[in-house]
């Protein structure tokens, strides 16, 4: 009994521990080739909002989203805006044809594979999904 | 049906068979209006012929449903098409099409849209119909209730730069556009010949500044004026000496090839939970129906959670044209049918002439509850203060009704995206 009770808190332990948080940050991310080292928050907000679709050196960025639990944690960090209000906002730049709104993607994994696909894409998921083939341009947990 | 809508309808219905480079969305809203007037009856802008009446049931007035298709040719060209039904009257392809445009974005500074593109004459013209998008039930009628254009047949090219922390952005457009007037019960048609104008928007911090001036021509006059214009060629031809200047008259009363100037300058600041919004329009035009009109409103939203609270305050005021008869028919003609046929003409004017005049005020209190990510609920009360011969906004029994009245009304609406 004492063994199960040590395993259970040592799980707790762990699991609580500020490694395995700092692994499950969100982090926005972008293909291992693109020259950007590092944005700004108010850069990030910039391009998933829509407002400038562009990396620090004026290329045009292709940004994706993803429509998994990780969306709504995302632009809560990011802007402190619920998915409702994003959707709101979006849909007047979408349905008005201002800009083309970020490309959905419905997994995690489908992000890392378009990341790793695309030369000028940016996207965000957690820490811990981070690949060799893409770099972290920003970590929203130091914001917070 | 223009080529260049057809091109993107063959285009979008190629691109239907493709994955991610196809995409497929919509908005919408269903609504009901309450009203405790049984004079005037409320509509959203002028292209509406009914009105809402005291115990009138109807959805029809709120009621939009939009479809969205895009297709992303390659990093630098996409392909458009939305379909939206309002409640148009005659409802055919053309007048469902609300956009059909190739966008060309070869880099972040600068995009260029070919085919039907939104209309920017004021901040919410382009969105007026995304309901999801507003945080008010509707978007305020003193300013946007004259202005019923919603697209425009051509181009428009945008510029945008940051330079620090703002982002500039202008956009000129040019094309030709036409639009419904609901006139005593009747749908008419009034095209525009061309329209060309600039937006300059400056968005910076927790701040939106933009200001828009537009010029329209209009093509053709409405059949209603139609008529008008022939009745007074009658009496220049019958009674000249009555009347010398009928010609120039009716020339001024003509809608054809008449020019209105629009322009707004528009705000709004976010503070934490708060949001302050204001605009103010100017129209102003050649000819007598085209009255010289300012308009204006303000708006602040307290937001929390799902919830956001508002109140707006809205004002729209032209001036007011007078027709002083040139004559009394009687003094003229000795036929009486002859006599009631030119009261009747110098009746039309009095009325026609005072077509685009708006004299009200409105105070609203409402509130948007997010009861999901993709769909909202939102209840608004407006109290209406309509000036005497100022409810052109209005579709009002009698027809020529025009006396100073309050009208409370009560808008519920669910808006949707998926």
């Amino acid at each position: 009994m004492k063994t199960v009770a040590a395993k259970f808190l040592l799980t707790i332990v762990v699991w609580l521990s500020p490694a395995k948080i700092l692994a499950d940050d969100l982090v926005v991310v972008v293909n291992e080739a693109n020259t950007t080292i590092a944005m700004s928050k108010a850069q990030v907000i910039d391009l998933f909002m829509g407002r400038y679709v562009a990396f620090p050196n004026g290329d045009k960025a292709a940004p994706v989203d993803s429509n998994d639990e990780f969306r709504a944690l995302f632009y809560q960090q990011l802007i402190g805006m619920s998915l409702a209000r994003v959707n709101a906002y979006w849909s007047r730049i979408k349905f008005t044809g201002r800009v083309r709104p970020p490309l959905m993607k419905s997994t995690t994994e489908d992000v890392v594979d378009f990341i790793e696909a695309t030369s000028n894409s940016i996207g965000y998921l957690p820490a811990s999904e981070v690949t060799d083939g893409m770099r972290v341009i920003y970590r929203l947990q130091n914001d917070n | 049906m223009k080529y260049w809508l057809k091109v993107c309808l063959v285009v979008a219905s190629i691109s239907c068979g493709a994955d991610n480079d196809f995409d497929f969305s919509g908005f919408g809203s269903l609504g009901y209006i309450s009203s405790d007037s049984d004079v005037y009856g409320y509509r959203n802008d002028l292209s509406q012929p009914n009105g809402i009446f005291e115990n009138d049931f109807d959805f029809k007035n709120t009621t939009v449903l939009g479809v969205q298709m895009g297709y992303v040719a390659s990093n630098q060209f996409d392909v458009v098409i939305q379909g939206v039904y309002r409640g148009q009257d005659d409802f055919d392809l053309d007048k469902a099409i609300a956009q059909a445009f190739l966008r060309y974005d070869p880099s972040v500074n600068w995009t260029a849209r070919f085919g039907r593109v939104p209309i920017s004459l004021f901040h919410y013209t382009e969105y007026r119909d995304i309901g999801f998008a507003l945080t008010w039930a509707k978007v305020p009628n003193e300013v946007y209730g004259l202005v019923p254009y919603r697209f425009l047949d051509g181009a428009d090219l945008t510029f945008q730069r940051q330079f620090g922390s703002s982002t500039f952005r202008s956009k000129i457009f040019y094309g030709t556009s036409k639009t419904d007037i609901g006139a005593n019960g009747d749908v008419e048609e009034v095209g525009v010949e061309q329209a060309y104008g600039l937006t300059l928007e400056l968005e910076h911090a927790n701040w939106l500044i933009e200001t828009s001036h537009s010029l329209i021509t209009l093509e053709n006059n409405i059949p209603s004026i139609e008529q008008l214009l022939q009745g007074i060629a009658f009496i220049g031809a019958t009674a000249p000496a009555a009347w010398p200047d009928s010609a120039a008259f009716a020339s001024d009363l003509s809608l054809a090839s008449k020019q209105g100037r629009y322009s707004s300058i528009s705000a709004s600041y976010n503070l934490n939970n708060w949001k302050f919004e204001t605009e103010f329009a100017r129209v102003r035009g050649d000819g007598i129906l085209i009255r010289p009109l300012d308009s204006a409103f303000a708006s602040l939203t307290y937001k929390f959670d799902d919830w956001s609270l508002y109140t707006i305050v809205a004002d729209t005021d032209t001036e007011h044209y007078r027709f002083i008869r040139p004559f009394t028919p009687s003094d003229v003609y000795s036929d009486p049918q002859t006599i009631a046929i030119v009261e009747q003409i110098f009746a039309g004017i009095d009325i026609t002439s005072n077509f685009f005049s708006s004299n009200q005020q409105t105070w609203s209190l409402g509130a948007r509850w997010n009861i999901g990510e993709n769909v909202a609920l939102k209840l608004q009360y407006d109290r209406t203060h309509i000036d005497e011969d100022g409810g052109t906004l209005w579709v009002s029994e009698p027809i020529n009704f025009s006396a100073e009245d309050k009208v409370n009304t009560l808008h519920a609406n669910v808006s949707f995206i998926f």
